[in-house]
């Protein structure tokens, strides 16, 4: 599969729960972990898929959105990383603090709000 | 969670109540409530056994597991007739070795089936939890069903010593609450991908987050406002309800300054939640 060069302007989707979304509306930086035991949080790189195939097989999930640019400026690596079922799947790599964590939740968008 | 009760041979009532006397402050529509699913073949050594598990006022809904099954204490509302029960809908529990916990934002009800069921008066909580913060108890409920990869992306269950070191945490909150001479808001509460459990409170540029993490367990705090020199944050490892008061106090009543100042005694070893 090509590897696609992430730009910093391309969007990138981050699947989260209604558990996540706080009454005003904001996403809660619990949403924005690495993976167990990982340096990576995985995302799906927006220029290469939709929102609603980012969940389509998740369907208590909504969708946040931020730009490479905001992770990069965090000092997260953002790397396009396609697997067989998912040629938008992307890591955004590095270590996240809680201040790393909030910056990114304060930089999304809900792009498909979750069901609740 | 739907539990049926069985009779008690002994009594021959459908479930027993807990609680031996009337207290002197008595609160109209309050009974504390044993609910049995099954009993033990031995009833009388069990019964021996039990004694008043009262919801007090910073555990509303707090019970021991005195038998080996499927028992559970909670506060009920009597607004009705003594014959309805309804099991809360979202009861939830934290098991170790010797305690459960169930938390409910529920006023159950007497079930219609049961008869013959007598309740006695105990003592009650001085205060209803806020609602909020009841809201928020019950989400830790929700967060200690979560199957593996409960977020689509790897996740761990939710370990369950975060969850009694969170709803430690609340009780800490709820105490708090009594005796601090600010109004402590209730907390926006989330799972964490990595088993754990993060309780927040924010307004505007001020943010207050206590992060309760499994393998190895900790507990830690990240505070940040924006003061006129820049972003200021505070963050390290929380150990002590006195800390997390400092630091309620500066989100409810300090200023940006005034968190760079904040400085907690290390405990030199566990908790003190």
């Amino acid at each position: 599969m090509k590897i696609e060069e992430i730009l910093n302007e391309d969007e990138l989707y981050r699947r989260f729960l209604d558990v996540w979304l706080k009454d005003d509306g904001s996403i809660s930086s619990a949403a924005f972990q690495n993976t167990s035991h990982t340096d990576v949080m995985s995302v799906d790189l927006a220029r290469l898929t939709t929102p609603e195939k980012t969940v389509s097989q998740y369907p208590t999930c909504g969708v946040a959105g931020f730009l490479a640019d905001l992770a990069r400026r965090l000092e997260q690596r953002v790397l396009h990383d396609p697997i067989p079922d998912n040629i938008a799947h992307s890591n955004v790599k590095g270590q996240k603090t809680s201040g790393t964590r909030k910056k990114l939740a304060k930089g999304s968008t809900v792009i498909l709000p979750p069901p609740r | 969670m739907r539990r049926r009760p069985t009779m008690n041979p002994q009594t021959k009532m459908d479930f027993c109540v807990i609680g031996n006397s009337r207290p002197p402050k008595f609160e109209e529509g309050w009974r504390i409530v044993k609910y049995g699913e099954e009993y033990p073949t031995n009833v009388s050594s069990c019964f021996l056994q039990e004694r008043a598990v009262v919801a007090s006022a910073v555990t509303p809904f707090e019970s021991t597991d005195l038998f080996s099954i499927g028992n559970v204490t909670f506060v009920t509302s009597g607004t009705s007739s003594d014959m309805n029960v309804e099991i809360p809908e979202i009861p939830w529990f934290i098991n170790d070795k010797t305690n459960r916990t169930i938390v409910f934002n529920h006023r159950p009800r007497l079930p219609q089936e049961l008869t013959g069921a007598s309740c006695v008066y105990a003592a009650l909580p001085r205060w209803n939890i806020m609602a909020q913060l009841n809201q928020a108890f019950q989400s830790i409920g929700r967060f200690a069903r979560f199957p593996e990869n409960w977020d689509s992306y790897d996740a761990k269950a939710i370990d369950s010593e975060c969850i009694s070191r969170g709803v430690s945490i609340f009780k800490g909150l709820v105490k708090l609450r009594s005796v601090a001479e600010v109004q402590i808001p209730a907390p926006f509460v989330a799972p964490l991908s990595t088993g754990g459990i993060q309780i927040e409170w924010e307004e505007g540029e001020r943010y207050l987050e206590v992060s309760i993490t499994p393998d190895p367990l900790s507990v830690d705090y990240f505070a940040t406002d924006k003061a006129r020199e820049g972003q200021l944050t505070l963050e390290g490892s929380l150990r002590s309800t006195s800390a997390l008061k400092e630091l309620l106090t500066w989100f409810v009543i300090g200023t940006a300054e005034d968190l760079a100042q904040l400085a907690f005694e290390e405990l030199s070893e566990g908790w003190a939640f």
